[in-house]
């Protein structure tokens, strides 16, 4: 309750400030074309450079949090709030009812000292103006920076980026010419009919997603249940076969299933005319009379 | 009955207890559970995110508590940010913040406290009295990601998560697709445990599953379903699972007379021996009073594996009338219910050998053998020359020889025309004077014309033989037949001797032309002696569909089917098929439609 009203009295001196107190202009940008109205903005210039002494930068992300005099991203830096800082509509430049919390974006303005001097409010995403580098100087911290040897050694970082993947499995000879083959994952929840592969030749059956960069799961070949589930070289059931998408444009995985769990060893491979009941040495059900 | 129901609780009981004694069940830091309350708590389905808005309060395992405006968690990433005014309670002392970071899985805690000015702090291991000062965080260490137009499954108050394995939120409203529908709760497992998906109810058309209760090793399920026999019905599962082992348990349908109890169970005993049981009992009774009907099944499985084969134990036994004799009446009820007396068995042992390639040829072999016998004292299973068998032995010995894909000419864009090659034969010998003989050949030509289209046209050829020498005529006497479904008869089976043949010719091209969407054509001509039968579905009545099982298929066959995928959970998948020259149904269109989420 407090913080909501040490805002509201917050946007009302800013708004008060606006209209009372315009904002001095440096001389050497007065001629600056900008996107902001110039009755009631200095003129500013996004930059992707350290700002000269008397210019301002602007930083577009998304708000963590913005108490005690500080705005913070979601980077996790705290920029420390002009007394006089504004609060702005980030498509009209106007007045906004939005509040400077958390999940909203913000383009912050930064004025030479580092201090945010106005806040440009969103409920998207804004443009990329001035790179984190370029602010991250500003940032109040307490304790000086230390290095993290979690972030070390050097390990390629997944960029997330789709790659299509496609999975080749070698089905067992005997499997039928009709049967429809699926993949389970953990990611559809063990569905067992979750992605239906395309049979290609007499043993072979393909399928094609597209998958994050940096995804890790786990998956299992079935014939639409679990009862038909695929069993390992050694007709036991196994864990299930797990897989990380790299950074590649595309990725191929090859698999072999060398049973399924509803296969009978046994009994003669008769396709449709399997019969229901137990074996019983008549191969043929007797035709209806 | 009651045994069978003690059996069944017996394994219960035990299985539980054996799960409760699971190494797997050891404590795992990662998977302390959490509890979440927030004023609005929405768990979105196709990003497997969790977000809590307004009045956050998160109390991990140790006692810490923190409350902030805004919660969010990736439940595949297994991390989550709290932020928004964050207060940070542990102990005795309390730490106002902006924003508090928790990675499950490095056990790394990311905390941006305000003091006189903000800072960065870093615990390691939910050490929260002894902060890393300064350290430098990972760059999306509170990334918010926005959910946007992102579809809520699920609206709460409250949520327990159990990292990597569940979410159960108190109460829910979930959405059913015809609107929200609030429960009192709502069992979310995410496990990568494949176990929790086996599934021991029986078909039906339509399922919406309702977990409502669970664990690290326990799974309740509620199922609202529909299917042609029943129409709509409720049915309940039960999940116990690790690791290495489970045991589902069903009713279905629980509201109805015609009950099916199932259980399955599995447990990998050692690396080398697995044992897989499965229990039916069908019963006809209203609500849980005594039956006037059931009938059971009982499958178990013992499987050893070899060091380049496996040995195989299967037995069978059926109980065809579990209830005691209803003399002086020979049915239960009424007619549909006929005393049973029979209940056959059967065991087998079969060899499998592990697949062996020829020399440096592309060619491929497996090799099988076994033997067991089948017994029915009440009906036997073969009455020849005057002779019953009521018992069976026999054995078996077959093979597979395959090959790889042997391309058949050279493209430089792997574009090349492949053959592929298959063939199994087997024989099984019977104490009984009769042996039979399968053996199915295959050969399939496949060609993928560029990276969007491909093809393939196979044919196979499936011959079954039954062989009783002198006696064959006695076996398998002249017949003429004639179809219930359609009142045709069919004079060529008296040619039928116990010697059938089926020939499949397959034709399908597919065309891919994104990874969201695909679709097929496949055509199906079938030549087979004995010709098949049409025959009307069980149970008979108007509406049901003509099934082609078990005598034979439908002989041309043309079936079209189209996959979109909308989201990365969510699937269409349209089935057309088209039946030729099936008895008097020249054209049985069957449409397929599935939501697969």
């Amino acid at each position: 309750m407090m913080r909501r009203r040490s805002w509201l009295s917050a946007l009302a001196i800013c708004g008060a400030l606006c209209v009372a107190l315009p904002l001095r202009v440096p001389a050497q940008f007065a001629a600056t074309p900008t996107p902001m109205p110039r009755a009631t903005l200095p003129p500013i210039e996004a930059t992707a450079t350290p700002a000269p002494s008397g210019r301002i930068i602007r930083y577009a992300g998304q708000l963590l949090d913005v108490q005690r005099g500080f705005a913070f991203f979601t980077t996790g830096d705290g920029f420390r709030l002009d007394p006089q800082v504004r609060t702005i509509d980030a498509a009209t430049g106007g007045p906004t009812a939005l509040r400077p919390v958390t999940r909203v974006y913000a383009r912050a303005s930064f004025d030479a000292s580092g201090r945010i001097v106005e806040l440009a409010l969103s409920r998207r995403p804004l443009p990329a103006e001035a790179t984190y580098d370029d602010i991250r100087r500003f940032a109040v911290a307490l304790s000086p920076r230390t290095q993290n040897p979690d972030l070390g050694g050097g390990v390629p970082g997944m960029t997330g980026k789709p790659v299509q993947v496609t999975f080749y499995v070698q089905v067992p000879p005997r499997t039928p010419l009709y049967a429809d083959v699926y993949l389970a994952t953990d990611v559809s929840g063990w569905s067992a009919t979750a992605i239906k592969m395309d049979r290609i030749d007499a043993l072979h059956y393909r399928v094609s997603r597209d998958i994050n960069s940096g995804t890790h799961f786990f998956y299992r070949y079935t014939r639409g249940s679990w009862n038909a589930a695929e069993r390992g070289r050694d007709g036991l059931e196994g864990k299930p076969r797990e897989l990380t998408v790299g950074n590649g444009d595309v990725r191929r995985k090859d698999d072999v299933v060398y049973h399924w769990g509803d296969e009978d060893g046994l009994a003669p491979d008769l396709g449709n005319q399997a019969m229901p009941t137990p074996f019983t040495g008549q191969p043929f059900p007797r035709p209806p009379k | 009955v009651n045994v069978l129901r003690a059996l069944l609780a017996l394994l219960t009981f035990a299985a539980t207890l054996a799960l409760g004694t699971s190494p797997s069940a050891a404590a795992d830091v990662s998977r302390d559970p959490l509890s979440l309350s927030a004023s609005a708590v929405t768990f979105y389905g196709d990003r497997y995110v969790i977000v809590g808005d307004g009045n956050v309060n998160v109390t991990l395992s140790d006692g810490t508590r923190i409350t902030g405006d805004t919660f969010q968690m990736d439940l595949r990433l297994n991390r989550f940010v709290i932020a928004g005014g964050v207060r940070v309670t542990f102990g005795a002392r309390t730490i106002d913040g902006a924003a508090f970071s928790e990675f499950l899985d490095f056990h790394r805690t990311y905390f941006v406290p305000i003091t006189t000015e903000p800072d960065r702090w870093t615990f390691l291991d939910g050490d929260f009295a002894h902060p890393l000062l300064g350290r430098e965080m990972p760059g999306d260490v509170f990334a918010l990601p926005e959910m946007g137009d992102e579809h809520a499954f699920i609206r709460s108050k409250r949520a327990l998560i159990v990292p990597r394995e569940s979410v159960r939120f108190t109460p829910a409203s979930i959405d059913s697709g015809l609107g929200w529908t609030p429960t009192p709760n709502f069992f979310l497992n995410f496990s990568k445990n494949p176990n929790f998906a086996q599934n021991s109810l029986a078909g039906a058309n339509v399922d919406v599953p309702y977990p409502f209760a669970g664990s690290s090793h326990l799974l309740s399920t509620a199922h609202l379903r529909y299917d042609s026999a029943d129409k709509i019905f409720g049915s309940v599962e039960q999940h116990l699972v690790t690791d290495r082992s489970y045991v589902v348990a069903s009713i279905n349908p629980v509201t109805r007379p015609g009950k099916q109890y199932n259980l399955v169970a599995y447990d990998r005993v050692s690396p080398n021996l697995g044992v897989q049981l499965f229990l039916e009992e069908n019963t006809f009774q209203h609500g849980f009073s005594r039956p006037y009907f059931a009938s059971g099944y009982a499958h178990a499985q013992i499987t050893e594996a070899l060091r380049s084969s496996y040995l195989q134990l299967n037995a069978n036994a059926y109980y065809n009338s579990l209830l005691a004799n209803p003399a002086p009446l020979t049915y239960y009820e009424n007619p549909s219910y006929p005393w049973t007396p029979d209940h056959p068995a059967d065991t087998s042992l079969l060899w499998q050998g592990f697949d062996h390639r020829i020399n440096q040829l592309p060619i491929y072999y497996r090799l099988r053998s076994g033997f067991g016998l089948t017994h029915n004292s009440y009906s036997p299973l073969l009455t020849l020359g005057g002779t019953t068998y009521p018992t069976e032995w026999y054995h078996s010995v077959g093979g597979s020889l395959y090959s790889s894909p042997l391309r058949l000419n050279r493209d430089k864009l792997s574009r090349d025309l492949l053959l592929n090659l298959t063939l199994d034969s087997q024989r099984q010998w019977f104490s009984a004077p009769h042996h039979i003989d399968t053996m199915s050949s295959g050969a399939t030509l496949s060609k993928a014309f560029d990276r969007h289209v491909s093809a393939y046209v196979g044919y196979t050829v499936t011959q079954t033989s039954d062989h009783y020498g002198a006696q064959q005529l006695e076996a398998y006497p002249p017949t003429i037949p004639t179809s219930q479904a359609t009142g045709q008869t069919y004079p060529g089976y008296a040619a039928f001797q116990g010697f059938g043949t089926t020939r499949s010719l397959v034709a399908s091209v597919i065309y891919v032309p994104s990874t969201k969407i695909s679709g097929s054509l496949i055509y199906r001509s079938n030549s087979d002696f004995p010709v098949p039968i049409p025959e009307p579905a069980y149970p008979p009545g108007p509406g049901y569909f003509i099934l082609p099982s078990p005598y034979g298929v439908a002989p041309q066959l043309l079936t079209a089917n189209l996959r979109v995928r909308l989201t990365p959970t969510i699937q269409l998948d349209f089935t057309r098929a088209y039946a030729f020259g099936w008895g008097n149904w020249h054209l049985t269109p069957q449409w397929g439609f599935q939501i697969e989420k």
